[in-house]
């Protein structure tokens, strides 16, 4: 049998960005983007529904139902959710942080906080852009939130990659250009998807 | 199309692991460099509720400014 070992290649940039760092440092935010996707799974079983797969792509993690009825309300609290531990976990480490600073501690804060604010971005692919498909569902219909997000989705991900250009030209390093290839990526990935 | 993007993709990814500088894509060391590009050293401070030596174990030294 054939194994489809292409998610291989979304370690790349993985080694890229962990490459010069230290175990715990690489422990740290895998330690924090585990946390993020616990939120998620907590959530899918605190309503009752089960997972069927987990999967790498190149955003990330992702968990696969075993249904894809599930009412838009719900939805939302699971895209969410993951967001949501990240804020606990960071707010946590900053209750730490004053009682007893540490730049491991500061790292756990920051890695928290970039991993809940650039999952709640309306980039296809992170929480933020189905949180916001679900809603606009609710509200409307899928077509429509499609037609809305879809443009949104790619006038969002050009100015990350400004603000990731100016960071990399101000010196500040390429990490975010990284996780802005990723990104765009993920949004071919998916289109290739929806083609096949 | 979608092919050729992500033989594109996976070039440029590669092309950094083997010729940018270890340093320049290292995301903890891009998380100090942007914190500190977004927070002023006192609001910082202010942020962890950190005294100056402890702010410094912390943060490493701010650019352009003299704290020891």
């Amino acid at each position: 049998m054939k194994k489809d070992l292409s998610f291989l290649l979304y370690l790349i940039p993985f080694l890229l960005l962990f490459r010069s760092a230290s175990p715990k440092e690489t422990a740290l935010f895998f330690l924090s983007a585990l946390l993020h996707e616990l939120g998620h799974l907590g959530t899918i079983y605190a309503l009752g529904y089960k997972t069927e797969r987990f999967f790498l792509s190149p955003a990330g993690a992702g968990i696969g139902l075993d249904t894809v009825l599930i009412p838009y309300r719900k939805e939302i609290f699971i895209y969410l959710s993951g967001p949501f531990l990240n804020v606990l976990s960071a707010t946590g480490a900053l209750f730490l942080i004053r009682n007893r600073p540490s730049p491991t501690l500061f790292y756990f804060f920051f890695c928290n906080v970039f991993l809940c604010l650039i999952n709640l971005l309306p980039i296809c692919g992170l929480d933020g852009y189905q949180t916001l498909f679900s809603l606009i569902s609710m509200i409307g219909n899928p077509e429509m939130a499609e037609r809305i997000l879809i443009p949104l989705s790619r006038a969002t991900l050009v100015i990350l990659t400004c603000f990731g250009l100016a960071l990399f030209f101000s010196s500040k390093g390429a990490s975010l250009l990284i996780f802005c290839l990723m990104l765009f990526w993920e949004q071919e990935r998916k289109k290739a998807t929806n083609i096949s | 199309m979608g092919q050729k993007l992500r033989r594109f993709f996976i070039l440029i990814l590669l092309l950094l692991l083997f010729l940018a500088p270890a340093q320049s894509t290292s995301f903890p060391h891009f998380s100090l460099d942007f914190f500190r590009e977004l927070f002023q050293w006192e609001s910082a401070r202010e942020v962890f509720d950190l005294d100056e030596k402890e702010a410094i174990e912390v943060f490493g030294a701010w650019e352009n400014e003299v704290f020891v």
